[in-house]
């Protein structure tokens, strides 16, 4: 076994921190990170609970396999109950964090409560101390840098919020490293609502409990060769995901101008061969790559902005290399708000880091103010003098920071899409699912992407499934259900190991069973497909205890029946009714969406619903 | 003469093994293919002629002519 076989608590309206042993039961049956976590969250919150209230629970947790010498080995997921979409919450993040945790000796920690005052937690192995934060009200980089000063330690592993977080933004997310995020599902404000600034960690315990060390070691060495040696995981290094915008843009699944189009005129200004050629005056937008903890592909993109950038000019703080552009942020702030400037969606991507927001919720909550703006409902007069107009990069570098901070009309766009849309009378515009806007995928171009985006049990979600391919290779609906389905439950499995799904396409499924097995003894690829199905289903029985209903799987009308105008898929539009009949049959649910009894039975879960 | 592009994240590749640019090439996208020897699963689920989407299925009888753009666009992953 890998698990570090303890829990930490810690209640911060009783101010008491402590340990429990993990539940070794419930590690088996759901392993770790959103699987354990949603076990945990389901046992001591009532689902039906006020999210931003002192009841909600918010989980930070690992997997088995986080922290150990597996490539992609850094990963821990934040689990909750979401302002955002009323939802289970979850959102995974890579860097170091998730893995200090791990080496100081906890699978989980769960936090309760509210604080009476600010506070953050310095966790050093068992020393354990809920601490004042005076750096409240600051950034996320500035609250980094006084809490590094403060414990002396210049190596210390931090997670925290910014000041959107702090102000309820339900677009908040917890950046960790100063530039992984748990980015989706409002995370970042629960965070805040408890008064929970900050999670400092040093860890010195190690992770050193696998089952069958030689086995293990003799596995890692043979997957990270074929990893090495895979041409995809080359073409990831090299270019990052943000090489999917040029892709996409050729198929004609780039979500424009707020989802009305799917390609965007301006993308060969803003994807990767623009990010890595020099300007007219020798300026370069990539830097480097940059991985996660124990990762051997690397994605991560640092990146410098102009100096002479408008966006930046006497302002040498952002003179300096950060978190580039990745596909999800390139889209969010590139062809939905319709801006062409890679500098502007640069600094974008450093903000929403800075101030800790969620950037594809941002981005496509921006472009539904744009739609607004050209509908007339929301003049200059209503967002603070700035003309929200598709195209500016103007307006996406200033709402960017006023959300970032909780300015001004920054606040209205941290309450997300669908709460913005509702308030000025369109709710039609929000593009996106159960409160959460979409990935950069269109769903009219992408059935399957559609399929998974409505039944994604955190909202819209494109990282939950995995009907890439066949969508490229057939733009109507036929036959996408089965790998949706199918798909969604071996993703579970892999983010419950505690693994990157980044490195799902480049080692097998078996290859994750054998790392489990090897780790914690008595796994094979069947078991763990099991799991994931049972993971997907406790999240499944969460939402249906929340509340939600079939008619919470739902895409925008804009999905449902206007057809794309462009592209591969020109004139298709999502038949997303077609799609769910068939994917609830598949998954054993009733039409109504809620679970059969011999489902849950299969699934061991009946104790649960 | 055809010019060859490539997409994503395997257009870099093609392009260090020297396939992509400007060539003299008569006959169909599929034999394109082969005679660079662009495995399919790097050449993606679709090509573009001239910005028109051609799917796999569709390559053999898509004939090229002088002057035509083609596109291999890479398979996309989760991102």
């Amino acid at each position: 076994m890998s698990w570090q076989n303890k829990v930490l608590f810690v209640d911060l309206t009783a101010n008491r921190c402590w340990s429990e042993p993990l539940n070794q039961r419930w590690a088996e049956k759901y392993v770790g990170t959103r699987g354990l976590g949603t076990r945990y969250l389901m046992d001591l919150i009532d689902p039906s609970v006020d999210p931003m209230s002192p009841e909600n629970v918010l989980i930070f947790a690992t997997g088995p396999l986080t922290g150990t010498s597996c490539s992609t080995s850094g990963r821990w997921t934040a689990i909750c109950k979401s302002p955002l979409t009323n939802s289970i919450g979850s959102a995974n993040s890579g860097g170091k964090f998730g893995a200090e945790l791990k080496f100081a000796g906890y699978d989980l920690l769960i936090v309760k409560g509210r604080a009476k005052q600010p506070v953050y937690l310095f966790i050093d192995d068992d020393n354990v101390e809920i601490r004042p934060a005076d750096m409240w009200g600051q950034s996320v980089w500035e609250a980094d840098e006084a809490i590094r000063k403060e414990v002396a330690d210049p190596n210390i592993k931090i997670a925290a919020i910014g000041q959107s977080g702090e102000n309820g933004a339900r677009i908040a997310c917890i950046v960790n490293d100063l530039h992984r995020a748990a980015g989706r599902c409002g995370v970042g404000a629960v965070m805040g609502s408890k008064q929970l600034k900050a999670v400092a960690v040093r860890g010195s315990q190690g992770v050193g409990n696998v089952a069958d060390p030689k086995r293990f070691m003799q596995l890692n060495t043979e997957i990270k060769a074929k990893v090495a040696a895979d041409k995809g995981r080359q073409g990831m290094t090299r270019n990052g995901t943000h090489a999917m915008l040029s892709s996409m843009q050729a198929f004609g699944g780039l979500p424009t101008r707020n989802f009305r189009e799917v390609q965007f005129e301006g993308a060969d200004k803003i994807d990767h061969v623009a990010a890595r050629t020099a300007t007219d005056t020798g300026h370069v937008n990539l830097q480097t790559n940059k991985a996660c903890f124990g990762c051997t592909i690397a994605c991560g993109r640092i990146a410098k902005i102009d100096p002479e950038h408008f966006s930046v000019k006497d302002r040498p703080q952002y003179h300096t290399a950060s978190g580039g552009l990745e596909y999800e942020t390139a889209y969010a702030f590139g062809p939905v708000v319709g801006v062409d400037d890679i500098d502007a969606l640069t600094f974008a991507a450093f903000v929403t880091n800075e101030y800790g927001l969620d950037p594809i919720s941002f981005g496509v909550t921006l472009a539904a103010a744009m739609e607004l703006h050209e509908l007339g409902v929301l003049p200059a007069e209503l967002t603070d003098g700035i003309e929200l107009k598709f195209g500016s990069a103007e307006a996406l570098c200033v709402m960017a920071e006023k959300t970032g901070k909780a300015e001004g009309f920054g606040v209205e766009l941290g309450m997300g899409a669908k709460r913005l849309t509702e308030k000025y009378g369109h709710p039609e515009l929000f593009m996106g699912s159960k409160g959460q806007e979409f990935a950069g995928y269109d769903a009219r171009a992408m059935q399957g992407m559609g399929l998974g985006y409505a039944t994604s049990n955190r909202g819209a979600c494109h990282l939950k499934h995995d009907v890439f391919s066949q969508d490229m290779k057939d733009h109507t609906s036929n036959g996408k259900a089965e790998p949706c389905k199918r798909t969604q439950d071996i993703i579970s499995a892999v983010d419950a190991t505690g693994l990157c799904l980044f490195i799902n396409g480049y080692q097998s499924f078996e290859d994750f069973a054998a790392l489990m097995d090897a780790a914690c003894g008595g796994w094979d690829a069947d078991k763990l497909q099991l799991t994931g199905e049972r993971i997907w289903n406790l999240e499944k029985l969460f939402n249906l205890k929340a509340g939600l209903t079939r008619a919470d799987d739902s895409l925008p009308p804009r999905m449902l029946n206007d057809a794309v105008p462009t592209g591969s898929a020109k004139g298709s539009v999502c038949e997303l009714d077609k799609l769910l009949d068939e994917y609830y049959e598949l998954r054993g649910w009733n039409p109504d969406s809620t679970i059969k009894a011999d489902t849950l039975a299969r699934l061991g879960l009946t104790e649960l619903a | 003469m055809i010019t060859l592009k490539g997409t994503g994240l395997l257009g870099d590749d093609l392009d260090d093994q020297g396939k992509i640019g400007r060539m003299a090439f008569e006959g169909s996208l599929a034999g394109l293919c082969e005679q660079l020897a662009i495995d399919p699963a790097f050449a993606g689920y679709l090509s573009q002629v001239n910005g028109e989407i051609v799917h796999e299925t569709d390559r053999a009888k898509c004939l090229l002519k002088d002057g035509d753009t083609v596109t291999l666009i890479s398979p996309v992953t989760a991102g």
